[in-house]
């Protein structure tokens, strides 16, 4: 039996991960005794990856749409089929009205291919989908490494982090205990796991993360932290009604600007959930002020939550691909005839009637996918594809390092990996090309500059956003997970998921639970203006009064989150707005 | 005789041991489950490899035995999967809903131990939250962690 090293793609920090091989048959996962970036920790999702190989319902054989039904059909007849079908549509309403989308557990090869695919087929639009938070936390910003927080005397989260990257709960919470002083805030509207670490939970109102890091830079600058020459507009800030905006008190967040700026090494960690901050660009670029102004030694850690994120990213850069956002819109302006998917499930991540009816007036959906998956659904061709363990390839991390890994085991069953079936595409319906495709600059090019005013009128509008919540709905808040119900849509096939990370809830506030009369386990609706779900309450401590948080992993769960295309092209979310009564 | 040490100040919930119990063991569903002390305190349930174990006493064929490294295991070829062990164990530790014949005890990754290696979960735990010790050093770390939890975290007064 051999052991094959390998890494994790399920969230963006990747771990080395091993697998137990016998023959060509994956048994099982191994721990890599052997060091590497974490050493021999992996969290639950990169253990149970090896599932992703051996998993019962994954798509074995292509699949084909007739009479209504998937039924299985052997490659030749499959791609044939597909490229007939594009040259059809290309031939009636021009190449450009085809549209290819991927998502980021993928490596960057891959997702170049798919960019030269769409190219060679002179698709109209190629486009990544990611989280909402992803592209905007990793677009204009670099992070520092996991080596920030060990050894930090100070460390700020904002985000669940120990639920979304387990793997960094170990430096973390060393970095509070190591030596007597050191302090952990935690700054979110939920008293998560990562808050009950913390030796200060700072608990604002769901989204304002950008508020507080606001007013720590304006306490910096009282406390004379930072150069009184330096980012003038930091000023004008009006710390009074941002904080009454944020719900936090001034104290708290002096201390932790103070404890920040006084700490030998110090670090500031942004784990954003899927769902419910606002402004996640802003959030990322006040972080790295934070960390830049107040003294040596302070780092800021941006975590997305997809695998590859800032590889996507450059490989949208180079070759001009369209944010998903713009994508979303164009469609469901019924701007596309056609919509090939490789890998990227956007109704299950991105759920709402408007797209699903978008998708099913199209005239060919087609997808190359490991499970049957919501998009699937919708699909009239089903390829067989594999996930990035069965290939070799290289990814860009969280830190802008790079990973590479060999293949563990060649696709089981009848799976093809990614490039292969590109190449087929390629083979079969490549010559259908009348003309390049157009270039397009990528929309989400914005550059937050700190030295203009910008900034000051981003926190206005986010404080104005939170200041205008409705008083009798509840502001609703995700629980985090990463590669679950998002941009991978594949861990929820998993047995243990439904285990350990099971859907179906929704927290309230003893308060809010006494007023509503509703008690624990009681079956409740919850509307928002997007969605109508039927979900089990469960009344917990863990939320202010006025908040309620639904899991971020469950895709049914996400349709209560409504979403907008922000000015600068990428998906403005934050918090849900929902009401929420007794089902009788 | 060494056992697996939960520190419960650095558990953060991920399930991670669980995970790598159930790799390690295929042949059974995972022997670390987890409880909630109100909802403040999280836990990974792990057989303590009692002194004096109630399971080795309810068992009728004789299938739980203590072995001289002091790891309480089960024989796999003696169990029926009666669930007399599940029941008696004090700490809920051993669970019954398993395949049948086959009941799903921890054997403190006898095989891993054995190549001079640490069990699974052990191995796996992202948040340090898991050692393999000697029984000495458990019984000062037990006191000295519950006083200060006690002191640290308020939620611990309450529950």
């Amino acid at each position: 039996m051999d052991t094959l090293l390998s890494k994790c793609l399920l969230c963006s920090l990747g771990c080395d991960v091993a697998f137990r091989v016998k023959g060509e048959a994956v048994v099982g996962p191994e721990f890599c005794e052997t060091g590497g970036s974490h050493s021999a920790r992996v969290c639950a999702r990169g253990l149970y990856g090896a599932e992703l190989m051996t998993h019962p319902q994954r798509v074995a054989t292509p699949l084909m749409r007739r009479d209504g039904v998937l039924r299985e059909a052997s490659w030749p007849v499959a791609i044939d089929s597909l490229a007939s079908a594009l040259k059809s549509i290309a031939s009636t309403y021009g190449p450009e009205s085809v549209a290819v989308v991927t998502e980021p557990t993928r490596s960057t090869a891959e997702l170049e291919a798919v960019g030269r695919l769409a190219r060679s087929l002179g698709a109209g639009a190629v486009s990544c989908m990611f989280e909402p938070q992803d592209l905007p936390l990793v677009a204009h910003e670099e992070s520092a490494g996991v080596a920030a927080v060990v050894e930090a005397n100070c460390v700020i989260v904002l985000g669940d982090v120990f639920f979304s990257h387990a793997v960094i709960a170990k430096e973390i919470i060393d970095a509070k205990y190591t030596a007597r002083g050191n302090s952990l805030f935690v700054v979110d509207p939920r008293l998560s796991n990562t808050a009950w670490f913390a030796s200060e939970h700072v608990q604002n109102r769901p989204g304002t993360e950008a508020l507080v890091l606001a007013c720590v830079l304006k306490a910096l600058r009282a406390s004379g932290k930072m150069a009184a020459d330096a980012h003038a507009w930091i000023d004008s800030i009006d710390e009074k009604t941002l904080l009454e905006a944020a719900g936090v008190g001034r104290d708290a967040v002096a201390r932790m600007a103070r404890t920040f700026a006084d700490a030998g090494k110090a670090a500031l960690v942004v784990a954003p959930a899927a769902r419910g901050m606002y402004d996640v660009a802003l959030v990322a670029r006040l972080a790295r002020l934070v960390a830049e102004v107040s003294g040596e030694q302070k780092a800021c850690v941006l975590l997305p939550s997809g695998g590859n994120v800032r590889g996507a990213r450059q490989a949208a850069a180079k070759s001009d691909w369209k944010p998903f956002s713009t994508l979303m819109s164009e469609l469901e302006a019924g701007k596309y005839r056609a919509l090939l998917s490789f890998g990227a499930d956007p109704l299950a991540a991105f759920p709402s009637p408007a797209l699903s009816k978008a998708i099913s007036g199209l005239d060919l959906v087609a997808s190359v996918s490991l499970f049957r998956g919501e998009f699937e659904g919708a699909s009239s061709v089903v390829l067989a594809g594999a996930s990035w363990l069965e290939t070799d390839g290289s990814a860009v991390l969280f830190d802008d390092s790079v990973a590479e890994w060999k293949s563990v085991g060649s696709p089981s069953w009848g799976a093809r990996t990614l490039s292969d079936v590109i190449g087929l595409i390629e083979a079969a319906a490549g010559q259908t090309a009348g003309r390049p495709g157009s270039s397009r600059r990528d929309g989400a090019s914005a550059v937050l500059d700190p030295s203009r005013s910008t900034l000051t009128a981003r926190i206005e509008t986010v404080r104005a956003a939170a200041a205008a919540r409705a008083g009798d709905e509840l502001s609703l808040v995700a629980l985090p997970a990463t590669g679950h119900a998002g941009a991978g849509a594949v861990t929820g096939w998993m047995q243990w998921a439904q285990d350990v990370f099971p859907g179906g809830f929704c927290e309230l506030s003893a308060q809010d639970a006494a007023a509503l009369g509703i008690a624990e386990n009681d079956s409740v609706t919850v509307e928002s203006s997007t969605a109508r779900l039927d979900l089990r309450a469960k009344v917990t401590d863990r939320l202010k009064p006025g908040v309620m948080a639904v899991p971020g992993y469950d895709s049914s769960a996400r349709a209560l989150f409504s979403w907008q295309v922000g000015e600068d092209g990428w998906f403005s979310t934050g918090p849900g707005s929902v009401r929420v009564r007794r089902k009788q | 005789m060494k056992r697996v040490f939960v520190n419960i100040d650095r558990c953060v919930a991920c399930r991670t041991c669980s995970a790598a119990c159930n790799y390690s063991h295929s042949e059974h569903r995972p022997t670390i489950g987890y409880g909630e002390l109100r909802e403040d305190v999280r836990l990974p349930f792990i057989c303590r490899h009692c002194e004096e174990p109630q399971c080795l006493a309810a068992c009728p064929r004789g299938a739980i035995k203590k072995l001289d490294s002091g790891a309480v295991k089960r024989m796999n070829m003696l169990c029926t999967g009666c669930g007399s062990c599940a029941v008696a164990c004090p700490f809920g530790v051993i669970e019954p809903e398993v395949k049948s014949y086959i009941i799903s005890k921890c054997d403190l990754c006898a095989a891993r131990v054995a190549e001079g290696k640490v069990p699974a979960c052990v191995m796996s735990c992202p948040a340090g939250a898991l050692t393999f010790e000697e029984d000495d050093s458990i019984a000062e770390k037990t006191v000295m962690i519950g006083s200060s939890m006690t002191g640290r975290h308020p939620f611990f007064r309450r529950v």
